[in-house]
């Protein structure tokens, strides 16, 4: 790999690859600026670093923009409902890699093509059923209908790993007296953490920033607003507040920056599962 | 003779015992998903088939929503806008990624993971966040683009993005393309990696060059990939809803509806909640013709190494 042909090659690659890199930085740094600076800096210095740092629009954005309020939304709405579907994939998961399910290719495949319905086909109908449930104008509204549709995925996902793992550890649990339940908690599911890790990272991503669900719930009760469908109003709200506006938007992007890079490579995984044949 | 027997029978009697706790495992998680996906699903053709407004008897009209569907220009306007923001944003996405997972290759591993960690990244900020970032690139007087336009002395070309009927489908399908192409190159690149460093190395032996590796071992040996890349940046296409509601909310002049976007507004602003469910069968049906394409187009021979 060391011709000449090769090193041009290298250097066209270095510099596309820094080029792609940049156009998408560059939009996401040209908001942190902006979230520190004033409106008229903002107009008189588009390009610029901020000259008088401005924290306050984040604290704006936060207490008057009501980011706070959307914020505990959020972050109740997608820690339950991750939790959930968590919970009953797993389950589910086990029963049909190791419990003797019958049909239980069938059951997966008929899971996963349902999957691929846009989940806004479902809506209406589902609206109706919430107020038949009376759920309307709560969270519950939001958590219960996320945590189903995280499902399907999240059960191919537990049903792979599990199938994995040899029957034999099984045998050997039912053998020293252990139930069913148990084995599954304590011997069994440390086993398949990745999938976990996985699991909660795909969902986390998929929940936090949906929004057509969370607009049309909302018009129950703008109690149960959450950061994406608050963020729009923010817009509304305080369009012409550039400042502030950037700041919620970094507010809200921040932290999956942080989860990003730790939880890569579970992303990933989870996404490439579908291509691994199995 | 008869122990066996016996053997047999209680290991028959053991698989059934767990086969009913397999049913009570799997129970909360269907019982989740039937009653709130499935059985919301059942409902909708008996809704699309019905005339109703939220309130009082539904009454059953049989086909009349689809018949009205033929004279609804916004109707057709949605589909055509739906179906071009899954072809280009996907097909460009794909593109780019694949490129850029191939670059990946000639580069040193540490700022190969940079970029990739990078390029990746934009997956993570939901779309109406990045709809709404881009506000501030396509903005007319102080946004980003005029003002790089200008700066190199193409200002000419600007234009409010938004706006223009000509550039606000591209600048939409731009903002796509900017959030998701990171995950074409992440699964292709992943793919290039589980390929044998012998087979490569016996290409160049052979005198093959870059791109004759590219086009005739790297491309088909990833197919798998690139299909999956396709099925996922087409199936975000089609649901394209949150980016367009941030940057233009459908407009100007319902010029960029989409067809979520139809099936919502119908409902939950005209409570035409018969039409919405029409207009929502139509929608899955194209979803499915979609699949099936991809489908077909990828089809034919698999490669192995």
């Amino acid at each position: 790999m060391s011709t000449k042909s090769n090193m041009s090659m290298r250097i066209a690659a270095i510099a596309v690859s820094i080029l792609f890199s940049l156009v998408i930085l560059y939009p996401i740094v040209f908001i942190m600026m902006v979230s520190l600076k004033n409106n008229k800096e903002f107009y008189t210095n588009i390009w610029g670093f901020p000259q008088v740092v401005r924290w306050n629009n984040y604290v704006y954005a936060w207490y008057e923009g009501q980011i706070q309020l959307y914020a505990g939304n959020s972050i109740i709405v997608t820690v339950s409902a991750v939790a959930i579907s968590l919970l009953f994939s797993m389950l589910a998961g086990y029963a049909l890699a190791k419990l003797h399910i019958p049909k239980s290719e069938l059951i997966v495949s008929i899971l996963m093509g349902l999957n691929f319905i846009p989940g806004v086909a479902v809506y209406v109908p589902l609206y109706i059923q919430l107020i038949k449930f009376k759920l309307t104008k709560t969270l519950l509204m939001l958590i219960i209908p996320y945590a189903a549709w995280q499902l399907p995925f999240s059960i191919y996902i537990f049903k792979k790993f599990y199938a994995t793992i040899p029957s034999e550890i099984l045998e050997s649990a039912r053998v020293d007296g252990s139930g069913e339940l148990r084995t599954f908690f304590t011997i069994i599911t440390p086993l398949v953490t990745p999938a976990i890790a996985t699991v909660i990272v795909f969902n986390f991503v998929s929940i936090w920033g949906e929004f057509l669900w969370a607009n049309i719930a909302s018009s129950s009760s703008n109690k149960i607003q959450t950061l994406p469908v608050g963020l729009l109003n923010f817009k509304g709200e305080y369009g012409i507040e550039w400042g502030p506006f950037g700041a919620a938007i970094i507010t809200i992007i921040a932290p999956l920056f942080v989860v990003f890079v730790y939880s890569q490579k579970y992303f990933i995984q989870g996404l490439s599962a579908g291509a691994v044949k199995g | 003779m008869i122990g066996r027997c016996t053997e047999m029978n209680r290991s028959k009697h053991m698989k059934r015992k767990y086969t009913f706790m397999g049913v009570l495992f799997l129970m909360p998680a269907i019982g989740l998903y039937l009653l709130f996906m499935a059985y919301p699903l059942a409902d909708v053709i008996p809704l699309s088939l019905s005339s109703w407004t939220g309130f009082g008897e539904r009454k059953f009209v049989g086909l009349v929503n689809y018949q009205n569907l033929l004279g609804d220009k916004i109707f057709f306007r949605a589909l055509k806008n739906t179906i071009y923001f899954a072809f280009f944003s996907s097909i460009i996405s794909v593109a780019l990624g694949v490129m850029l997972a191939w670059l990946n290759l000639y580069i040193r591993r540490f700022l190969g993971n940079v970029c990739r960690t990078i390029l990746f990244a934009p997956n993570m900020i939901a779309p109406t966040i990045t709809g709404l970032m881009f506000l501030f690139i396509f903005t007319e007087d102080i946004g980003l683009l005029n003002g790089i336009l200008e700066a190199i002395g193409l200002g000419k070309l600007q234009t409010a993005w938004l706006v223009n009927s000509k550039t606000v489908l591209p600048s939409i399908v731009a903002v796509t393309v900017w959030r998701q192409f990171g995950l074409p190159m992440v699964l292709c690149f992943a793919g290039l990696q589980n390929i044998p460093a012998a087979l490569i190395e016996s290409a160049y032996l052979d005198g093959a060059n870059n791109r004759q590796i590219l086009f005739r071992i790297y491309l088909p040996l990833i197919k798998p990939m690139i299909e999956l890349s396709t099925m996922f940046t087409m199936l975000g296409g089609l649901k394209i809803y949150d980016t367009v509601v941030a940057l233009t909310g459908g407009g100007p002049s319902k010029l960029t509806v989409v067809m979520p976007m139809w099936i919502v507004e119908n409902a939950y602003a005209y409570t035409s909640f018969g039409y919405a469910s029409a207009l929502s069968v139509v929608f899955v049906i194209v979803v499915f013709i979609f699949l099936i394409i991809l489908n077909r187009v990828f089809r034919g021979e698999e490669y192995e190494y």
